[in-house]
């Protein structure tokens, strides 16, 4: 079923904050200037964060995959206290289901975007002539995230929140 | 302000930010359109932005022929530059996050009671795996106060409870925790076999030995290999001899006593079993295991 990328983004607001708070977050960690951002609205896209360019291949590394970090360790977090009554228990928990839903909407929007893939892969081009082992690490993850973004249309990122949100706990509580 | 002239139209002083330069041509933004009107048009052409660096690009103000200091290629006034460096987050991205925090928090205090009985409930099935019946049930029974709005663990403590009080001889207890999960649990249980079981604790430490009788019977009916169950009928009969003093009742018991033997004569439990079957047949008195063991530590013989 196709549904168009702003209406998912609407329904899954919460993992638009948080993905570009975690573009923010790392530009105030590796202090670079950020000239503007905007954390939701209406439109495509549905957040972004201008900030300055850095030589610093770390720096962009750490900024561009942020949100796979913060996001992916919060929808865990977010989901975990609501699986044991919904999944092992069986019960109707409005608490857990809202939990559920805020966790995997998190989840959601932790893979980074073909932007945000971009920016790495220009700079690992440059990088990689340095033997910068981040570099030469940051090739396939790129290929990921394009390939990632691309499966969007068969819902890729809701199967990795659920992934992450249930999947997990799932294995580690049976 | 820098300016610059456009190279295809007569104008002059052009503000540097609103020129193009395409291959060292300068182009106001008027002829640029003009000139390229396709993007194919700017194939294989050097296209550059001039940016000019007495203009603020976040507050646009000109500050005549000061050059200003850059942020990345961006010229930024002093006032932008603090602003800027010190930009944080929105109030409402704050407030956002406190409230997934205090979720997050209250929600695993809330639901820690889940966790909790989770634990119980698993190391509950080790014990009940090890034999140890009376853990297993306690276990049981906490998570089931934890969790009250789940039934199935309460009736999952009876049924823990019922095989506690089976294997410490109190028929009676153990009846009455089986008949709480009789038709709630699965098939597998064997909760209608283990009621038989309790039923013939109960009736024996009633005193109602044709009760123990009928139900001695109902579990042989149910596997007639079992030593155990016949030596069951045979000990019921025995009781019933000891009581009324009916020889008849005591000709079923040898009986049956007889294919329990048969069975298994080999089992130490079976063989103080008929022991004390033999010891009630002969003194028409009837000794609970406990008693037997204390009066004939040895064993009883004629």
């Amino acid at each position: 079923m196709f549904i168009p990328g702003e209406i998912i983004s609407v329904l899954t607001f919460p993992g638009v904050i948080v993905h570009e708070f975690a573009h923010m977050f790392f530009c105030k960690v590796r202090k670079i200037a950020v000239f503007d951002a905007c954390y939701f609205r209406f439109g495509n896209p549905a957040g972004y964060v201008v900030h300055e360019n850095t030589d610093n291949f770390t720096t962009t590394f750490l900024v561009s995959m942020g949100p796979f970090v913060v996001n992916t360790l919060l929808c865990l977090l977010i989901c975990l206290p609501a699986y044991m009554p919904v999944k092992f228990f069986d019960l109707d928990h409005p608490l857990s289901y809202f939990l559920i839903w805020l966790g995997v909407s998190i989840g959601m929007h932790a893979i980074p975007s073909n932007q945000d893939a971009d920016n790495v892969f220009q700079q690992a081009k440059q990088q990689v002539k340095n033997k910068n082992i981040l570099a030469i690490l940051s090739f396939p993850l790129v290929g990921l995230i394009y390939v990632f973004n691309v499966l969007r249309i068969v819902w890729a990122d809701l199967i990795y929140g659920v992934a992450i949100g249930i999947g997990i706990p799932s294995l580690i509580f049976g | 302000m820098r300016t610059a002239d456009c190279s295809s139209c007569e104008k002059r002083t052009i503000p540097l930010n609103d020129t193009i330069k395409v291959d060292n041509q300068v182009y106001c933004e008027n002829c640029f359109e003009k000139n390229f009107t396709d993007e194919s048009h700017l194939k294989n052409k050097k296209i550059e932005r001039e940016i000019d660096p007495t203009v603020c690009s976040s507050c646009s103000k000109d500050f005549g022929d000061q050059e200003l200091n850059k942020i990345s290629a961006y010229p930024i006034c002093k006032d932008c530059e603090i602003k800027i460096k010190n930009k944080t987050f929105p109030l409402w991205v704050k407030s956002f996050f406190i409230a997934i925090i205090v979720i997050v928090l209250v929600s695993f205090v809330w639901n820690w009671k889940f966790y909790s009985a989770y634990t119980e409930i698993k190391e509950s099935g080790v014990y009940l795996q090890n034999g140890d019946y009376t853990n297993a049930a306690a276990l049981m029974q906490s998570a089931s106060e934890k969790v009250p709005e789940v039934e199935d663990l309460s009736i999952l403590a009876s049924y823990y409870r019922g095989i506690e009080y089976l294997t410490k001889d109190r028929g009676a207890d153990a009846l009455v925790e089986f008949e709480r999960c009789k038709d709630r649990v699965p098939a597998d249980y064997n909760i209608d076999n283990l009621i038989i079981q309790a039923k013939i604790g109960a009736t024996f430490d009633a005193k109602d030995y044709d009760g123990f009788l009928a139900a001695s019977l109902e579990n042989l009916a149910l596997d007639t290999t079992l030593a155990m169950s016949q030596a069951s009928v045979a000990s019921a009969y025995a009781c019933l001899y000891a009581e009324r003093g009916k020889e008849e009742d005591k000709q079923f018991s040898v009986l049956y006593l007889e294919k329990a033997k048969q069975i298994d004569s080999l089992n130490e439990e079976l063989k103080q079993y008929y022991n004390r079957i033999d010891h009630r047949l002969y003194s028409r008195t009837i000794l609970k295991h406990e008693e037997f063991l204390k009066q004939f530590p040895n064993g009883w013989s004629k």
